[in-house]
């Protein structure tokens, strides 16, 4: 997959992207909201953005906003802090793919990615019968 | 004895005839046939008669007479003459002879004229010795006379002398009488006065002469005493002795004022004995009198007035203490006899403030302070003092009003240790909070750890092999996150302690800033605040205490971090999509060489402070956030921190859009700085 990570903190993302790299993902880095968009609007083949909710300037709630606005269906998934669960329930609501907690369990991030790809394996068989063999029908 | 004779005679007849012949009158006879013979005879004998003949060979009778009769016992003299030579008898008669005869005379002639010659001659030498008694008496006498006279000019020179004297006496004491500088007066046995000096003219107002002759008790005294005094009067003349007991009555004077005089009186004696008079002495004690009495009341009231007050008094010359009031008896626990004569500053100043004390006394300070002074019971006790110096019958002294302080003093001490209580809980409560921030802090490297760990784990799992240069760069990574880890709860060691007590040093304030940002910063970027800092490569160094300034810095944070909080949850809550607002923080330093001082802005964008609390932000316990969130100290612990550092704190206020805290500190002097040259050479 190409996945777009923002975060403001290196720290954060630089495990993130090397487990993902581990297991096959391929990786670009935005530190804010501004640049991630601008990656969005440059990568035409994005499958996942990762994103801090707590960002300055733009923060993640924004940042979804504007990515549904450009590229709807794009899933989002949302890092979120302490004491952030309230906003993590809105950003729910917003859109959002799903949210996991700082710090983030590597374990568990792989676990949501498998699940994002598994999900679109069915999407596409199931929603695209055009450009994918549908297994039933042959 | 018979009387002798003497005869001189050229002829020897007759001088024979004359020998025999007297003779036998009984007579003893020397004779001599010249003048001049005779004369030598006469010059070893005395005779009491002698017959010369006028006709002599040489010096002739009557010379022979002359030179006899200068004799002191001159013999009577008789001439003997011839015929017709009358003239010359006449001539020995004038001379001083007795008698003359002439030739020839008969015996019995001469006879008889011998007996009378003789008799006459005794006569006259008896005569002679009354006369040289006579003489010899008076001459005495005129001596004695002469003493006495002399004498007597002595004493007259002397009396006039004594008189000059007693004149002079007498001008001089008129003198005094007149210039003396109490009243004189001399009444005469009925009280009329008879004289008085100018002063007691100018007492009464009258001149003298209305005053000489009139009645000094009808006129000059007051009619309800009059009486009374006429009769002491008539007494002490009566009884004869003078009162020498002093006494004092009013008179009346001209302008019909009373004035009241002080009397000493003498009685006047004649060199009889007898009483003529009274001389009195008076002085005007008038004003003495009602100065005395100013004075006593004076007295009387600054006596009662210091009785009353609850100030305690003390009077005293160089801490010897001459008076103190009751209030400073319970002040101090000691009775008034206790302390009169003795130095307070031995037992009533405790030992450590003395010096202070004495100092203030001797250089006559007037100035309000407090020292600590010791009670009779030992125990301590907190005294304010104002001292001051006054006349204090009739001496300058030190009055020193004291206050009992000890309660105030006692209640400031715990107001103040109360108040470093709370700073003290204040710096934990920002330690709390800065829990927080640490905890974001230190949840970054952990988590970097973490995800190490969990990658290794994830890839063994998956037998994805590790290499030897993975393996070093995920052990370098660990390493550098633990430093960061140390260096964070190093810092906060040395933050959380009680740094009250340390002592002032030069610092950068830039490094306290990014000491301030290591525990805020994780903290302020986790909640999507964007920080800006903007500090200028070179600065000079301020001078306090750097731990405080942070924890200024510190409370800014943490106060703007609430704020853009809360109008981060407001915007989210009320606003829509587009709104385009993210939370911004920011620290700007700039420095003002010309004040000598450097300037940090710490910046929000929040939401304000609400103008209605804008003057109370400062206050202590002010705080607009819920129970267990703040103390409402931060601020004005700020306060005084910055006031400590001889600098200024402001608050610039854009209601809606944020607030701005603007700290001036001064930059360290010279002096100072060398301090922190000195550091740096040692650190190097």
């Amino acid at each position: 997959m190409y996945i777009l990570l923002v975060d403001d903190d290196k720290d954060v993302i630089k495990p993130i992207t090397q487990i993902l790299q581990d297991f096959g993902h391929q990786t670009i880095c935005a530190s804010d909201g501004a640049s991630a968009i601008h990656s969005l609007m440059t990568q035409d083949h994005i499958d996942l953005v990762i994103s801090d909710i707590r960002m300055p300037k733009m923060d993640g709630i924004e940042l979804l906003r504007q990515i549904q606005m450009r590229a709807p269906g794009l899933p989002v998934l949302l890092m979120t802090g302490y004491g952030d669960e309230s906003i993590a329930i809105r950003a729910f609501k917003e859109g959002a793919f799903d949210y996991i907690k700082k710090p983030v369990s590597l374990r568990t991030l792989l676990n949501v990615i498998q699940r994002l790809e598994h999900r679109r394996k069915l999407e596409a068989r199931f929603l695209a019968p055009d450009q994918h063999a549908n297994p039933y029908a042959s | 004895m018979k009387p002798h004779i003497l005869i001189v005679e050229d002829d020897n007849t007759a001088r024979h005839v004359y020998e025999r012949a007297i003779r036998s009158f009984g007579y003893d006879v020397t004779s001599s046939d010249t003048a001049e013979k005779a004369q030598a005879i006469c010059e070893n004998q005395t005779f009491d008669l002698a017959l010369i003949d006028l006709q002599l060979p040489g010096m002739n009778g009557l010379a022979l007479g002359k030179i006899l009769l200068q004799k002191e016992h001159p013999p009577a003299l008789i001439l003997m003459t011839g015929y017709a030579q009358i003239e010359s008898a006449q001539e020995a008669m004038r001379i001083g002879f007795y008698e003359y005869l002439t030739k020839p005379f008969d015996l019995f002639v001469l006879e008889k004229s011998l007996t009378n010659a003789l008799e006459q001659y005794n006569k006259k030498v008896q005569d002679e010795i009354y006369q040289r008694q006579l003489k010899y008496e008076v001459s005495q006498r005129t001596r004695e006379l002469s003493e006495a006279n002399r004498n007597l000019r002595q004493e007259i020179a002397s009396r006039q002398k004594y008189e000059q004297e007693l004149l002079n006496e007498r001008n001089r004491a008129q003198e005094y009488f007149d210039i003396a500088g109490v009243m004189l007066l001399v009444l005469n046995r009925e009280g009329t006065v008879t004289s008085i000096n100018k002063k007691g003219c100018d007492i009464l107002g009258y001149p003298e002469s209305e005053i000489i002759g009139k009645n000094w008790f009808k006129h000059f005294i007051p009619n309800e005493i009059q009486d009374n005094l006429l009769a002491k009067f008539k007494n002490m003349i009566k009884e004869g002795h003078d009162k020498t007991e002093q006494h004092e009555n009013n008179i009346v004077n001209k302008a019909g004022e009373h004035r009241l005089i002080e009397w000493t009186n003498r009685l006047l004696n004649a060199p009889s004995g007898k009483i003529v008079g009274v001389l009195s002495a008076g002085d005007d004690i008038t004003k003495k009198k009602q100065t005395e009495k100013a004075l006593a009341e004076e007295q009387a009231r600054f006596k009662l007035l210091s009785e009353v007050t609850q100030e305690g008094l003390v009077f005293h010359k160089g801490g010897v203490i001459i008076d103190v009031n009751p209030a400073f008896e319970r002040i101090s626990g000691y009775t008034r006899e206790e302390l009169i004569d003795k130095n307070g500053l031995d037992f009533l100043v405790h030992p450590r403030a003395k010096s202070e004390v004495s100092q203030n006394i001797q250089q006559h300070k007037n100035k309000t302070y407090h020292f600590k002074g010791i009670r009779k019971n030992k125990t301590t006790i907190y005294v304010e003092v104002e001292p001051r110096e006054m006349q204090y019958q009739g001496e300058v002294v030190r009055v020193a009003s004291i206050r009992d302080i000890t309660e105030k003093v006692k209640i400031e001490k715990q107001l103040e240790s109360q108040r470093l209580r709370s700073m003290q809980a204040d710096r934990l409560h920002a330690l709390g909070e800065m829990a927080a921030g640490v905890a974001h802090e230190l949840n970054q490297p952990l988590a970097a750890i973490s995800a190490i760990s969990e990658r290794i784990g994830l890839r063994i799992e998956s037998n994805l092999p590790i290499d030897d240069e993975q393996l070093t760069n995920m052990s370098n990574d660990i390493l550098s996150m633990v430093e960061r880890m140390s260096d964070i709860i190093e810092h906060m060691q040395i933050f959380s302690r009680d740094n009250s007590q340390d002592s002032a040093s030069a610092f950068y304030i830039q490094d306290v800033i990014s000491d301030a940002l290591k525990f805020t910063q994780a903290q302020l970027k986790s909640h999507g605040i964007d920080i800006q800092i903007d500090i200028p490569e070179v600065l000079s160094p301020c001078w306090g205490w750097p731990r405080q300034i942070e924890e200024v810095l510190l409370n800014l944070i943490t106060n703007a971090r609430h704020a853009l909080d809360d109008k981060y949850e407001t915007v989210r809550k009320f606003s829509g999509s587009d709104t385009i607002w993210s939370p911004e923080f920011s620290i700007r330093v700039q420095e003002k060489a010309e004040a000598n001082s450097i300037c940090i802005h710490v910046s929000d964008n929040g939401s304000g402070i609400p103008n209605d609390i804008l003057t109370k932000i400062f206050n202590p316990f002010f705080t607009t956030k819920e129970v267990g969130k703040g103390t409402g100290l931060g601020l004005s612990i700020s306060h005084s921190i910055i006031q400590k550092h001889n600098g200024t704190i402001e608050v610039e206020n854009r209601p809606d859009e944020g607030v701005t805290f603007l700290i001036q500190l001064p930059t360290a002097n010279r002096d100072q700085r060398k301090q922190l040259e000195s550091e740096t050479v040692f650190a190097l």
